[in-house]
């Protein structure tokens, strides 16, 4: 178990550099900030003097040389357009997006998780087809259709919700459920394919036929033994979330990490971009350890190679 | 085992998920807060760094210039009560007496020296440089007297550096540059309170203002960078005042219950450029003047914008600009006088061009190219329209690299002609894609001309060769629409500029 | 005949058996499927709007007319004859432009599948054969892919090569060759230990032999269910891309496009957006039940999605 712990960590840290050094040369292909950072009455030689004034005119192994030596630190720069710390700027917008993505993901695991149990216990009934449905519409409908449709319908025909900012509950509700529409549907589709596999399997039909209540069968050893595929899921999609968070983002104007992003790129403002994407990275790299862990400890044989 | 390991991981999410949304007081929306919604929050509130409209529009707030501009862009006194020119490079502005900065510091030349002097420093790469690039030196006689000497005598003082806004030299000595970003200290009618990046910056009536009290008391800056949703919050009344209202939405924020329209010439027009300096069809003049007659731009203005918008098909320059010369003709809506221009310019078969436009940085401005193309069409030109994203196309615009033709936006809110004229039309800016030896001559000579008479001639003579030559397809001037919740009261600038010392609540 | 030779052919039998999956078995489960059936139905509308969208359309998609702009579906007031769904803010007629969309839809998502499964397959059939280094490089690689935001992928490339069909197949394809690499990996490493691949093996039939012969068919019905998936999800990236601005030139009809130009009218000229976005509802829902159908007719025991 710990060799495959560590062999996990190893993992872990080379993709986390590979994102580094990815991100870092992307964002150099990609154009120069300092037509955008400047003003369009620019003349040629201010342009010079900006990219001499950010070291933008060394060679770009020296400036990747320079990035990594204090990426490692944890010191990403300032960001050219704010002045401030480019971390602190990505670890300030965190909690916003963690609040969104997390109760987009409670939402989803609270109401897919019954539904799908439900409906793979009621197979071929009413209740299972509609189950069937919702799942089908949830991960079909693209994002921000959903989003503008809700905004129009609850926030100004019916006028029940808030539809800008972060407030208080209220002001989550719409999002949260925006952003989760996807993770609910496909969960729900997951649970019930998973419960029907089990229940299909030897030993539920040895325990049912020990004579022992639907009930009980159905929590007791479905649920817990088809429980292991759906944590990988939830733990994939939260990497999803935190990346499908920007468009939810931008239509509710919640100021997470998602928007300052791609508010960012739209800028060329490299500091910034690079310490959101390695921010990100970090955290979808470790939620994916996390999981697998969980994984080792149900099921160990995974831990062999 | 296992059980208790998965509830252990759901718990943990549970309780992340809550405790972070659980405590939160919302801003009250009550009758004494004005809340304001633009399509992006400030970068900054150092005023000296940026020039981009929706941070001026929150930092000039806590901050006030020498002089400022009517809403008909006349100057009239601000931190200055008078002016006057000296000698023909010297302009001397009295300053205002017992005006304080928000922090009890007097507010003195000193200060004005120290923010001049600080937005020249091209260490501190200030996007506001050339406003004041025509100063050499700052003279401080005394206490409330400043005196511009420029380099040389130049027709664009006093107005120029109007928009410099003051800072407290003192106070940022001891802070710092990087002290400035989030902690504004200034003479206007409003300070900071409070200023959640990206969710809401609030300010609240500075009580020593000089210009006495204001009928707004407390601001609350809240930007929603998505149009649908800016205009769904104005009409949910979640927001007071927003900017930037998409066309297609004028008539229904117009006849909202809650809402009101505001509108205002804008001092930004659109254009389609034609990069002359790169070899090609588009270096015809004849083809660029068949382009001119070949489209409707009303018919544009009225389907894709709905009306709001100026055709403007004499030149580059607004009418209510100074140098903007009444007796220029006018290019209409030809198509037969295209056709024979284009033949006359060689075009025998039908022509293949790509129309570059950007996408979302100007009002419909990807709908305004789709619909010139469509009009291209007619007389035999196959225009395929092609856009980027905005960082991408300014580099490109900047490097004189879209041909033949490509789409732009020009915003001059010092309502004089040098503003466009110079960087659009003078040979080898980086964003001007025509230009003559004679015409970068007399634009210059036109800058530094300081009889009015003579400087109007000059650019009538100007804009003629403008008209002539057809270096872009004029199309019109933007009207600029704001949505406005009716309990306010307020009247829109054409320089963007929200200034709040101004908004009161409707009676 | 012997008792020997009996063997010698169930053996025979067994091994074709085993080289030739249960093809005619899945067809006639796959007919019986109503839901299937559906889908592939939607699937097939798709691919006849794509090939005889010239012959289908009523209109010319590009063609603009002012004077018919932002007209309603033919069953509201206000609307004109031959425009079925309504025109455009350009007088453009929506449902032509909704069949061409089909056209552009199905070459970026058909073209995504290829590119994706060809990356993906081969690759996941090196580091499940191989192993070792070389898996664990794999691997790595599509940890790092998986962990990077895709829109400044987009940016990236739209930065270098310029937005155009191409530029989007690229971007998407890039990311969609991760989804086959673990699953095909997972198959590669368990039909390796079987006995007709150590019988291959043993009588020294050479490794390309074995994987093009003997695994890859075992693995090709995995792989057509994610493809499949990859097809939905190839319509959606470009729908959100479309949305960010990086997707297909705006002259290009396309349901992306289109969706992100309606968004703007939602509550003025709604049926500009909410046609494309039925449009891209109906097709990933036909596609995804589709995509179970093929599913549960291969294998029923693959449920590993």
């Amino acid at each position: 178990m710990v060799a495959y712990l560590v062999r996990r960590l190893f993992g872990a840290v080379v993709v986390l550099a590979g994102v580094t050094v990815a991100v870092f040369l992307i964002l150099h292909l990609s154009g120069d900030p300092a037509l955008i950072m400047l003003p369009p009455e620019a003349s040629k030689q201010d342009i010079v003097n900006f990219d001499h004034e950010y070291g933008f005119d060394r060679p770009v192994l020296v400036q990747f040389g320079d990035f990594a030596w204090h990426a490692v630190r944890g010191d990403f720069g300032n960001s050219i357009r704010h002045g401030d710390p480019a971390m602190g700027l990505a670890l300030e917008r965190l909690p916003a997006t963690a609040e969104l993505a997390f109760s987009a993901l409670l939402l989803a695991v609270l109401v897919a998780i019954p539904a799908g149990v439900i409906a793979s216990v009621k197979r071929e009934t009413t209740v299972d087809y509609v189950v069937r449905a919702i799942s089908l519409v949830g991960q079909a409908a693209p994002v921000y259709w959903l989003g503008i449709m809700f905004i129009l319908i609850f926030g100004v025909s019916l006028g029940w919700l808030p539809i800008a900012g972060m407030g208080g509950i209220s002001h989550l509700i719409l999002p949260m459920v925006t952003l989760g529409a996807f993770t609910t549907a496909k969960l729900m589709r997951i649970t019930r394919s998973g419960m029907l596999d089990v229940m299909r399997s030897d030993y539920v039909r040895t325990a049912l036929a020990k004579g022992l209540s639907s009930l009980n069968v159905t929590v007791r050893h479905t649920l817990r033994n088809a429980i292991l595929p759906i944590v990988t899921v939830i733990g994939l999609e939260l990497g999803t979330l935190l990346s499908g968070a920007v468009i939810t983002e931008t239509i509710f104007s919640w100021p997470g990490i998602g928007r300052l992003a791609v508010q960012a790129i739209y800028d060329r403002d490299y500091p910034v971009v690079e310490a959101v994407v390695v921010l990100t990275a970090a955290i979808f790299v470790g939620l994916n350890l996390i999981v697998d862990l969980t994984y080792a400890v149900f099921d160990p044989r995974v831990t062999y190679k | 085992m296992r059980r208790r390991v998965l509830t252990f991981l759901l718990a943990i999410m549970f309780i992340g998920g809550v405790s972070l949304g659980a405590v939160r007081l919302a801003t009250a929306q009550s009758n004494d807060v004005l809340t304001i919604s633009q399509g992006a929050d400030t970068d900054t509130l150092s005023p000296l760094t940026t020039a981009v409209t929706p941070s001026s529009n929150v930092f000039n707030q806590i901050f006030d210039g020498l002089c400022a501009h009517d809403p008909n862009g006349k100057l009239v006194p601000a931190l200055a009560t008078s002016w006057k020119q000296i000698s023909a490079t010297k302009w001397q502005f009295n300053l205002r007496h017992g005006v304080k900065f928000s922090n009890g510091d007097p507010f003195t030349s000193a200060d004005v020296k120290f923010t001049v002097e600080k937005v020249q420093d091209p260490a501190f790469k200030s996007q506001k440089a050339d406003r004041v690039s025509m100063i050499a030196q700052v003279l401080t006689p005394n206490p409330y007297t400043v005196i511009y000497v420029t380099k040389k005598p130049s027709a664009l003082m006093p107005g120029r550096p109007y928009d410099l806004r003051i800072v407290d030299a003192k106070y940022w000595q001891a802070h710092g540059d990087a002290y400035e970003v989030d902690h504004p200290m200034g003479t206007g009618p409003y300070m900071l309170k409070e200023w959640k990046k990206d969710d809401h910056l609030t300010m609240v009536a500075n009580p020593n203002y000089w210009g006495g009290n204001v009928a707004i008391k407390t601001i609350v800056w809240r930007p929603i960078p998505e149009s649908a949703s800016r205009v769904a919050a104005l009409q949910t009344g979640e927001t007071d005042i927003i900017t930037n209202v998409p066309p297609q939405n004028a008539d229904q924020v117009a006849n909202g219950k809650l809402t009101k329209l505001g509108t205002a010439k804008s001092d930004r027009v659109l254009f389609i450029a034609f990069n002359t300096q790169k070899p090609g069809i588009q270096d015809n003049v004849a083809f660029r003047q068949a382009i001119n007659y070949a489209v409707n731009v009303p018919a544009i203005v009225k389907t894709v914008l709905g009306g709001h918008g100026f055709p403007l098909r004499n030149g580059p320059l607004p009418p209510n600009f100074v140098g903007y010369d009444p007796k220029l003709p006018s290019y209409h809506y030809d198509p037969e006088k295209a056709k024979d221009l284009l033949k006359q310019a060689g075009v025998n078969g039908p022509l293949n061009v790509v129309l570059n436009s950007p996408s979302g940085r100007y009002n419909m401005d990807k709908e305004v190219a789709q619909a010139v193309a469509g009009q291209l069409q007619v007389v035999g030109i196959n225009a395929t329209v092609q856009t980027q994203e905005w960082t991408n196309y300014v580099g490109q615009v900047s490097h004189k690299a879209l041909t033949p033709m490509y789409e732009l936006g020009w915003g001059n809110d010092t309502f004089d002609a040098d503003g466009t004229l110079t960087p659009l039309f003078t040979t080898d800016y980086p964003i001007s894609t025509w230009g003559t030896p004679e015409t970068d001559k007399e634009i210059a000579d036109a800058r530094y001309e300081l009889d009015p008479k003579k400087r109007a001639a000059d650019y009538a003579k100007i804009q003629e060769t403008i008209f002539q030559q057809a270096p872009w397809l004029f199309l019109f001037e933007y009207e600029d629409l704001y949505g406005i919740n009716k309990r306010v009261a307020w009247q829109p600038r054409s320089d963007e500029l929200i200034v709040c010392k101004d908004i009161s609540w409707a009676k | 005949m012997t008792t020997l030779d009996l063997t010698a052919k169930r053996i025979e039998a067994e091994e074709e058996a085993a080289f030739v999956p249960r093809r005619y078995q899945a067809l006639r489960y796959f007919v019986r499927s109503r839901a299937a059936m559906f889908g592939g139905a939607i699937v097939t509308l798709l691919l006849v709007c794509a090939i005889f969208a010239p012959w289908l359309a009523p209109h010319d998609p590009t063609v603009q007319n002012l004077n018919a702009a932002s007209l309603p579906p033919i069953w509201l007031h206000g609307s004109q004859s031959g425009y079925w769904l309504g025109t455009d803010e350009l007088g453009r007629d929506i449902l032509a432009r909704i069949i061409y969309g089909a056209r552009l839809s199905s070459i970026v998502a058909f073209s995504v599948v290829v590119i994706g499964s060809i990356i993906g397959v081969s690759l996941g059939l090196i580091a499940g054969y191989v192993g070792g280094f070389v898996d664990d490089i794999i691997m790595r690689i599509a940890d790092i892919q998986l962990a990077f935001p895709y829109v400044l992928l987009a940016i990236a490339v739209i930065g270098v090569i310029g937005a155009s069909v191409y530029t989007i197949i690229a971007v998407i394809g890039i990311t969609s060759w991760v989804q086959y690499v673990r699953i095909v990996r997972a198959e590669v490493i368990s039909l390796r230990e079987r006995e007709f691949v150590q019988a291959a093996r043993a009588v020294g039939d050479s490794v390309t032999r074995i994987i093009f012969r003997h695994i890859l068919p075992n693995v090709m019905s995995s792989v057509t269910v994610i493809a499949t998936f990859e097809l939905a999800r190839a319509i959606i990236f470009e729908a959100a891309l479309s949305f960010l601005g990086l997707g297909v030139p705006p002259s290009v009809p396309s349901w992306g496009n289109m969706l992100a130009e309606g968004r703007q009218y939602l509550d003025t000229s709604w049926w500009m957006g909410t046609f494309p976005g039925l449009a891209i509802m109906i097709t990933v829902m036909g596609v995804n039940v589709l995509g179970d159908g093929l599913r549960d007719a291969f294998d029923p025991g693959l449920r590993t999605q």
